[in-house]
């Protein structure tokens, strides 16, 4: 068997929908200075946004569609893994950003499976928290992600600039009691060195390995409900800013990537977290010129009718007509 | 009101039939909820008129539909589902972290509003204490409370759990209950075993039917989602019986049940019933001979090992051999009370010294009064030795096995709690089928989910979750541990002649799988995919 140090060095990236686990891979691909870094995507949603949004550098990107990691695809992952990592010249990294609503758990089993066939190195684990977010969060949620974040080798508190001192040190105190084998580390933009992230292996220490679950019994594919369009048009911006501004409460997160009519040429980013919404230009890429959007919220409270209905209202023109 | 037949026929891809002559049939017709062709293709599609719906496995494998031999699939709703706070090592890594998360539970909680925590686990929680009633009281003074164990055996509660549940100084402690007391008699926080159980009751009764009824929908899934078809309900009380029918009667793919009704005295009314065509029937009855390992209370011939795990985390007394639950003489006389009403018997035992007294018990109720095909089952069998297998198979007695007590707590029971040579042979699957019995074996959900091909996974490698091997002469080869979850969980149940095996005039249970069990490697059989399981013939799962 290849010793450890040889393999090629994995790592997982876990957090909730918007915390910021793409900024983080992009991140780190920036750092790669002349490595080859294979990143895995998975969006829970019909249309993969975050692959088109992952900056390459010397990365090839595999998005795994339709749900998200821990239901149905593990063996997927670890044949497309496997796949990368016995050719000829093997990436000098993989990245796993897992769907924002995984339980990071799901993934110890084809961690394990990789392990154990000689094939990677699992190094790290990392869970991106949106500190900002998190103090506002209703108990359950807030105890879904402390869960989550509690399996982890590396916790950010992301968007740390956003959250007043006493409250970052009131997250810190409940994450070190809730997550005691975790590192914790403030962020904002997700700003960590990769030397941090590679070579990292958990310093954790556990009187015994704890077991290697098949199926988490959280069951979100009955929880969570998404609706995704993409259209060959344009949309109205005064129009759709009222469209944003009715989503919060109506859903979890959407984003998206828009034009608009005032500015054809200058495609724009839109993520909307909780309450708050951000409009940024598009960073390059060879992506398509289609507008592509994609709202996630709990099947209890999901319309995906009425989000077609007032998403229809802000488009200005429909060449090729809209396909959801 | 009768459903127009419905014929289905499948073909394109390995049958796996579970029959004795181990043929490979091309193609298995299903129609008014039975299988009533399995053969050649052509011969199947001349048979079938032209309203069956043909299913291309693609190269897919069907396999008859999974039987876990041991489970509790309403009483895993009523312990696990929500608002239940999941507490086991793999989710809150310290004892810390989890009183943490119960002082911040009790913070949001309403006035009164009763907590169950479940999964406090002395193995695995490296900095686990023995919570107490002062201390519980003083985190949550207004509601009442409970710290479930993981082996759930076990519960801790602050005084108005306590309350809630009307056990007082006052309260005898009942026989095969433990309720552990102060000088002055009163409860200081922990009980265990069946007063456990029926503390717990006062908690689900609180929460309300709908809840339950929702959480038992979602425990239904959990099951029919991994292609298990038939289950057990392992401590079935009479009360149970309206969730089930209100389940079936709403439609639910609810698996087959297998009841076992729970004994504590010698003077219940056991219910013969068959309801639905084999959806739930009242398959035996089932007593506690002893407890779990995990809290010491199982009667060992050999002690404990003696560790900082035993001697502290679960507070035993140095060289601990443990006891039965019962007064021998009580449990006895609930055995020779049921099996003499004809019932077939399924006795929890986990020491070999419990289990020496049970095989004893057998052997002289059918010295005295002798049955054919009597099917008595033990449960588990952690620590049941060699000469025990033995002779439970000159008995015809027939062990259950909880084979993932290796891939969980594997790394404690060998290190902290039994030591090298015990653990060589802790849930003794490959001897027992080396005897020639047939085993079946178990996750025993709620205690671990629900997943056959994790069992086979288990009973295949007994690899920890360290990665270490327990007793690698205990191992199965997969096709055994396949019987094990079909056609001889089906014999342990009494059902072989209708469940258990892909063949005609058997009920359409079916399950189809991504990949062949039989040809993947040990390790990746629980990433098998499960692609759909059918029920009577009706396609109640499928992986969109």
């Amino acid at each position: 068997m290849t010793e450890p140090a040889a393999r090629v060095p994995i790592i997982t990236i876990g957090g909730f929908l918007g915390a910021g686990k793409t900024t983080l891979v992009n991140r780190i691909l920036g750092q790669a200075t002349g490595q080859r870094i294979v990143v895995f995507v998975n969006d829970f949603g019909a249309i993969n946004i975050d692959y088109d949004l992952i900056q390459t550098r010397d990365a090839d990107r595999i998005s795994l569609k339709n749900g998200c990691v821990c239901c149905s695809l593990n063996d997927d992952l670890v044949e497309a893994v496997a796949g990368f990592v016995k050719q000829p010249s093997p990436p000098d990294a993989i990245v796993i950003e897992a769907s924002g609503i995984a339980d990071p758990r799901a993934l110890d089993s084809s961690l394990a499976m990789l392990e154990a066939a000689g094939l990677v190195r699992s190094d790290a684990k990392l869970y991106v928290l949106d500190a900002a977010n998190f103090q506002d969060l209703a108990f359950e949620d807030a105890e879904t992600i402390i869960d989550h974040a509690a399996v982890n080798d590396i916790v950010l508190l992301n968007k740390s600039d956003l959250v007043p001192p006493e409250a970052r040190g009131k997250i810190h105190r409940l994450l070190s009691e809730a997550a005691p084998y975790a590192q914790l580390v403030d962020t904002v933009n997700c700003d960590i060195a990769i030397d941090m992230v590679f070579g990292a292996a958990s310093t954790s220490s556990r009187a015994f390995a704890p077991p290697t679950g098949k199926r988490p019994s959280l069951q979100h594919d009955r929880k969570y409900e998404s609706w995704s369009c993409e259209i060959d048009g344009l949309l109205d911006r005064k129009k759709f800013e009222i469209f944003a501004m009715s989503l919060p409460g109506k859903c979890l997160r959407a984003k998206g990537i828009l034009r608009f009519s005032d500015s054809p040429e200058e495609p724009q980013v839109f993520n909307l977290v909780g309450y708050r919404a951000t409009l940024e230009p598009k960073p390059r890429t060879e992506a398509s010129d289609l507008i592509r959007f994609v709202v996630i919220g709990l099947a209890e409270s999901f319309d995906s009718a009425a989000l077609e209905a007032s998403f229809g209202q802000v488009l200005t023109e429909q060449s090729n007509g809209a396909r959801f | 009101m009768s459903k127009r037949p419905e014929s289905r026929l499948f073909f394109g891809g390995p049958i796996v039939t579970m029959e004795e002559d181990a043929a490979t049939p091309e193609a298995v017709v299903t129609r008014n909820g039975k299988v009533s062709f399995v053969g050649p293709l052509s011969e199947a599609r001349d048979g079938v008129g032209s309203d069956a719906t043909e299913i291309d496995l693609a190269g897919r494998t069907l396999l008859p539909g999974l039987i876990d031999a041991h489970s509790h699939i309403l009483w895993a709703a009523k312990t696990r589902g929500s608002p239940v706070v999941d507490v086991r090592a793999e989710t809150v890594p310290t004892y810390k972290a989890l009183l943490a998360k119960v002082r911040r539970r009790v913070a949001a909680a309403e006035p009164g509003e009763h907590l169950i925590f479940f999964g406090l686990d002395a193995q695995l929680h490296p900095d686990m204490e023995q919570p107490t009633r002062a201390q519980l009281d003083e985190i949550a003074p207004d509601n009442p409370i409970g710290i479930q164990t993981s082996n759930c055996h076990a519960l801790f509660m602050n005084s108005r759990g306590f309350e809630a549940c009307g056990i007082t100084e006052n309260t005898e402690t009942p026989t095969g209950s433990i309720i552990e007391r102060d000088a002055h008699g009163r409860p200081t926080g922990k009980i265990a075993e069946a007063i456990t159980w029926r503390a717990l009751e006062v908690f689900y009764d609180a929460w309300g039917d709908d809840r339950l009824s929702a959480e038992f929908h979602a425990s239904i899934q959990d099951f029919i989602g991994n292609g298990i078809t038939t289950v057990t309900e392992h401590l079935y009380l009479p009360h149970y019986k309206a969730y089930y029918l209100s389940a079936l009667k709403q439609g639910l793919p609810m698996p087959r049940v297998a009841a076992y009704q729970q004994a504590v005295t010698a003077d219940m009314q056991v219910e013969q019933m068959n309801i639905g065509e084999d959806r739930l029937w009242m398959a035996g009855v089932k007593i506690h001979a002893d407890g779990s390992p995990f809290i010491g209370n199982i009667w060992l011939t050999e002690p404990y090992l003696n560790t900082p795990i035993t001697l502290e985390r679960m507070d035993l007394k140095p060289g601990h051999t443990g006891s039965l639950n019962y007064p021998q003489e009580y449990f006895e006389k609930m055995a020779r009370t049921y099996f003499g009403q004809g019932w077939r018997m399924s006795v929890h035992t986990q020491g070999d010294r419990t289990i020496d007294m049970v095989l004893d018990l057998v052997e002289d109720i059918l010295a005295k009064t002798p049955r054919v095909d009597h099917r008595f089952r033990l449960e588990h069998c952690a620590l049941m030795r060699k000469d025990q297998i033995e002779r439970a198979q000159k008995l015809g007695v027939l062990c259950s096995f909880f084979i993932n007590h290796i891939t969980h707590w594997g790394a404690p029971i060998e290190d902290a709690l039994f030591g090298p040579e015990r653990a060589a042979h802790y849930m003794p699957a490959g001897s027992a089928l080396e005897s020639g019995m047939r085993i079946s074996l178990h996750a025993d959900t709620p205690m671990t989910d629900p997943s056959c091909l994790e069992l086979m996974k288990a009973a295949t490698t007994r690899l920890a979750g360290d990665g270490r091997c327990l007793g690698e002469s205990e191992r199965l080869d997969s096709l055994s541990a396949l019987k094990a979850v079909t056609i001889d969980a089906a014999y342990q149940i009494g059902m072989e002649g209708k469940l258990g095996s892909i063949k005609s005039g058997k009920h359409a249970d079916l399950v189809i799988l991504e990949r062949n069990p039989l040809e993947t490697p040990h390790l990746e059989l629980p990433e098998i995919g499960i692609a759909a399981t059918y029920l009577a013939g009706d396609c109640v799962w499928c992986n969109d």
